[in-house]
């Protein structure tokens, strides 16, 4: 902090110096015409005594009296400006003499720095009668050391000095305790009115500064009083515009989270609506593979299942852009097994491949746990797999990790994804990110898709604090690049963590099913696919009959849908749980929902559930939650 | 300054005066049982009557006289004390215990001293001027004084309080303020300078008193004088004491002494001492009639 300084002082040490050297100035000026001056009074001194002693000495020259000659020159002498007279007849000869006589040469030049000053006064007869002719007598001169000059100088400069050193003292005092008293502490008490001026409280009543004068400084008051008042005026109008800008912006927060809430609610019934009858063509599909077909059939069939596959990435991918555009989507940060993340996405897309004849190759070199979102990274690899598959027909998919750097616990991972598809040209490859844009419009004709996929995936890898970008060659084929940070677990990988999956797909355990569930069609499908799978299956079509039935015992698992008529799936897991709670026991419940938004899972997770199944579901996806649950029954 | 040189001079007067006056009581009142009295003279540079300094110290017709009297006069112890004739005046109005070896009847009587019988013969005043300037008085002699006064061409130089005869005296008081004539207190020797210098055109002085300033001078005698119209030819000068009892006895003793010495050979020179040689005739034949007054 930089430290306060007096003012005054200030002032007096910006101003001391000038002053020193103007009164030095001045002081030798002075004393230069005091010196002159002082001559010059000497020099009519020496005049005056001349023109007062002549008269004596041409009448003691005249009567021949050497006594009083003597007495004279002596007497002249002791007059303080003379240092020396000589009195001489008119042949030249010194009658008398007293003090001190300078010689010829000491005396050459009269100017004002001549070592004496030198008055000769001609001495002459008195005219005792007519006729008389007046003769000269002789000559008397008389000697003024420059010393004596010289002493009166150091006396006056010794008054000067004194002098001026009083009046200097007293003018600065005066001057420190008036700029003390008038200028610094009207300016110290002001800066602490100013520091402490609070203009909240002067909205009401003016804080105003007193200072009795009207000069600067009170000039200065009166503006800081003005401007002390024109400050809680704006900071009144400000605290009112703030007020109405707040009730505005509430109400318009209201009004966006009402619209968000508008969004989010249309979001899930548009999900939830289009996800129902869309569960329902999916899983009568799958059903219908069962049954026996004309080869036309099952081309039918496949148009069918693909349109409605397609039709739920679409719904998916729109509900994952508006999620993560309207920043509602939330990473998690679980460890995981990088290597075993990406051979479970590989695997899923193996068929795919396979059933287009595609060569794949999957080189994850990667081991240990990473802490990150692996369902998002699925999510990517899946789309960028999916993507590769599409647009290549002959050839190699290769998907490819490498560690490219750690340091302490993080680390940074290269996950690439290689096809020898068609590629695309330069010109494309700079927008195949942007939002509903693909490599050409016959590119959408031919392949399908809404352009989302890409668009998500960048926006994901950013979340994660990674980036994604694609290299290809028109023809020859392309590569997708993800570079994704991730916290390396200090966890060791487990057997378990290794394999689970693969425990999951082996687990077939028959099972005996409680499917809550009021939309028939969906019952109807999935009872089918479960019978399908070997499992045997009872249906209730609201929440209390399911709660009857498990009542009842006997039930392994229950799929219970969420929303039903007379008590929703959540109350009946309460009602469930419950129970369990005085009971015993525990029987594991999926909870079946259209409601795909996000935070649903982990909302119906916390209200008990064990499983989740965001419908439309596929078989596989239905046999894997089972096994998971069951699976994570066993462990615990 | 001029005040405090005027106030030094008058301390070292007046310390002075009382040295003097605190000695003479103690040798007057003090005396030791066979201490002889002291007899104090008072003597004044009055050359050629009395010289005191220089070359020619105690030539003159005063100190010849005084030298006598102390050596006839040895019941006394003699002290001689210098001073100036205002200075004799204010010891003897002062009544002071002081004798002086020669004085002119006029101020010895004006002092009211006791004077002794006359001691030594003397000439009258003359007007001396320079022989160059002789024609300016022409061949008139005796002079007519006051005619000489009258003369405005001419300047006369006198010593102011001196008494040169009556008739010279009453002219002087009535010329006094007469711008010819310069009436100060000088010394022989300054008025005699002045004469030289042509600045005074003539001085009224003794014959021999202008023979020895310029003797002193180391003149070739330059100057000539001229008696003056109505001035008795010779006049006398007496030992005088202080006018009381004490004076009057010790002019008594003086007069014993004078009355065995004036008769003397060696006494009578003192009196022509100085005088020019044609002079000398006259005070030796005016020498006489003093011892027979």
């Amino acid at each position: 902090m930089q430290r306060l300084t007096n003012l005054a002082g200030r002032l007096f040490k910006l101003v001391f110096g000038w002053y020193l050297v103007l009164a030095i100035v001045v002081t030798c000026v002075q004393l230069g015409l005091e010196y002159a001056s002082i001559r010059s009074t000497i020099s009519s001194d020496m005049v005056a005594l001349g023109r007062s002693f002549s008269p004596g000495v041409s009448d003691a020259i005249w009567t021949y009296d050497r006594t009083l000659l003597d007495s004279l020159a002596m007497g002249i002498r002791q007059t303080a400006i003379i240092t020396g007279v000589k009195i001489e007849n008119r042949s030249g000869e010194i009658i008398a003499s007293d003090g001190e006589i300078p010689s010829d040469e000491t005396l050459q030049g009269n100017n004002w720095l001549s070592p004496y000053q030198k008055h000769v006064v001609p001495l002459w007869t008195k005219c005792l009668v007519e006729g008389h002719t007046p003769h000269e007598l002789g000559r008397m001169v008389l000697y003024s050391s420059r010393n004596v000059a010289v002493e009166r100088v150091k006396y006056s400069f010794l008054v000067i000095l004194i002098n001026s050193l009083i009046k200097t003292a007293g003018l600065w005092l005066i001057f420190y305790w008036v700029i003390t008293r008038r200028l610094s502490y009207p300016l110290t008490a002001l800066a602490a009115a100013v520091s402490q001026l609070n203009v909240k409280e002067c909205e009401n009543k003016p804080q105003l500064l007193e200072y009795p004068y009207n000069d600067e400084v009170g000039q200065l008051v009166s503006s800081l009083n003005g401007m002390s008042a024109r400050l809680a005026a704006s900071h009144y109008e400000l605290e009112q515009k703030v007020a109405d800008r707040t009730a505005d912006l509430q109400d318009a927060m209201a009004q966006a989270e009402a619209a968000n809430q508008a969004k989010s609610c249309f979001l899930a019934n548009m999900s939830h609506e289009i996800r129902t009858p869309l569960n329902g063509v999916m899983g009568m599909v799958e059903l219908l593979r069962f049954s026996e077909l004309t080869e036309e059939q099952k081309e039918y069939l496949d148009a069918i299942a693909l349109s409605s596959k397609n039709l739920l990435g679409i719904i998916n991918d729109i509900l994952d852009l508006s999620k993560i555009e309207a920043g509602k989507v939330e990473l998690e940060c679980a460890d995981f097994s990088l290597s075993h993340c990406l051979n479970e996405a590989f695997a899923m897309q193996t068929t795919n491949m396979s059933n287009k004849g595609l060569s794949y190759n999957c080189v994850p070199e990667l081991c240990g746990l990473f802490c990150g979102d692996q369902l998002r990274i699925k999510q990517i690899l899946l789309n960028l797999l999916a993507n590769a598959v599409k647009f290549t027909d002959y050839g190699t998919i290769t998907l490819e990790a490498i560690l490219l750097g750690y340091q302490e616990d993080q680390a940074v991972v290269r996950i690439s994804v290689s096809d020898t598809g068609i590629g695309m040209p330069k010109a494309a490859l700079d927008r195949v990110f942007d939002p509903f844009i693909q490599a050409d419009v016959s590119t959408t004709r031919k392949f399908g898709g809404t352009g989302l996929g890409l668009t998500i995936c960048r926006q994901l890898a950013e979340l994660m604090g990674g980036r994604i970008w694609a290299e290809s060659e028109e023809g020859k084929g392309s590569q997708f690049h993800l570079e994704i940070p991730f916290k390396i677990s200090q966890q060791i990988e487990t057997p378990f963590q290794q394999h689970q999956s693969l425990a999951l797909e082996s687990s077939t355990i028959p099972l005996t099913i409680l499917l809550a569930e009021d939309n028939p069609i969906n019952q109807r499908a999935t009872e089918l696919l479960l019978k399908k799978m070997g499992h045997q299956l009872i249906c209730a079509c609201n929440g209390r009959i399911a709660v009857d039935i498990w009542q009842l015992g006997g039930v392994d698992l229950i799929l219970m849908d969420i929303q039903m008529p007379e008590m929703n799936g959540v109350e009946a897991l309460q009602a469930i749980r419950a129970q369990e709670m005085r009971t015993g026991g525990h029987t594991p419940v999926i909870a079946l929902t259209a409601d795909a938004v996000k935070g649903t899972r982990e909302r119906l997770i916390a209200e008990g559930f064990d499983g989740y199944l965001a419908k439309p579901f596929l078989t596989h996806t239905l046999a894997a939650e089972m096994q998971r649950v069951c699976a994570k029954l066993e462990i615990s | 300054m001029r005040n405090l040189i005027r106030y030094t001079r008058s301390m070292h007067s007046a310390c002075f005066l009382c040295l003097f006056s605190f000695f003479l009581l103690i040798t007057a009142t003090v005396r030791p049982v066979q201490a002889r009295e002291t007899l104090v003279w008072s003597v004044i540079d009055f050359p050629p009557f009395q010289v005191l300094d220089g070359t020619y110290a105690a030539s003159g017709s005063f100190d010849g006289e005084l030298q006598t009297l102390t050596d006839k006069m040895p019941d006394f112890e003699h002290t001689i004390v210098r001073m100036s004739f205002a200075r004799r005046k204010q010891e003897f109005l002062s009544g002071t215990n002081i004798c002086t070896p020669g004085i002119f009847l006029a101020p010895a009587k004006e002092l009211n001293l006791a004077i002794s019988k006359p001691a030594l013969t003397h000439l009258d005043n003359r007007v001396i001027f320079l022989k160059n300037k002789a024609a300016l008085f022409g061949n008139e002699n005796p002079i007519d004084l006051e005619a000489l006064f009258k003369r405005k061409n001419l300047i006369g130089g006198m010593v102011a309080g001196r008494s040169y005869a009556p008739n010279i005296d009453a002219l002087i008081r009535r010329y006094k303020d007469s711008p010819n004539l310069v009436i100060r207190t000088l010394t022989g020797n300054q008025q005699f300078q002045m004469l030289q210098s042509g600045d005074l055109d003539y001085l009224i002085m003794f014959s021999h008193e202008a023979a020895f300033q310029n003797n002193r001078m180391g003149l070739n005698n330059t100057v000539m004088n001229r008696s003056i119209a109505g001035t008795p030819p010779y006049l006398y000068t007496y030992v005088a004491c202080t006018g009381n009892d004490w004076g009057r006895a010790v002019i008594n003793k003086i007069n014993a002494v004078l009355d065995r010495e004036r008769g003397k050979d060696s006494y009578k020179q003192f009196s022509e001492r100085w005088y020019p040689p044609e002079d000398r005739k006259k005070v030796r034949r005016y020498y006489p009639l003093m011892l027979a007054d």
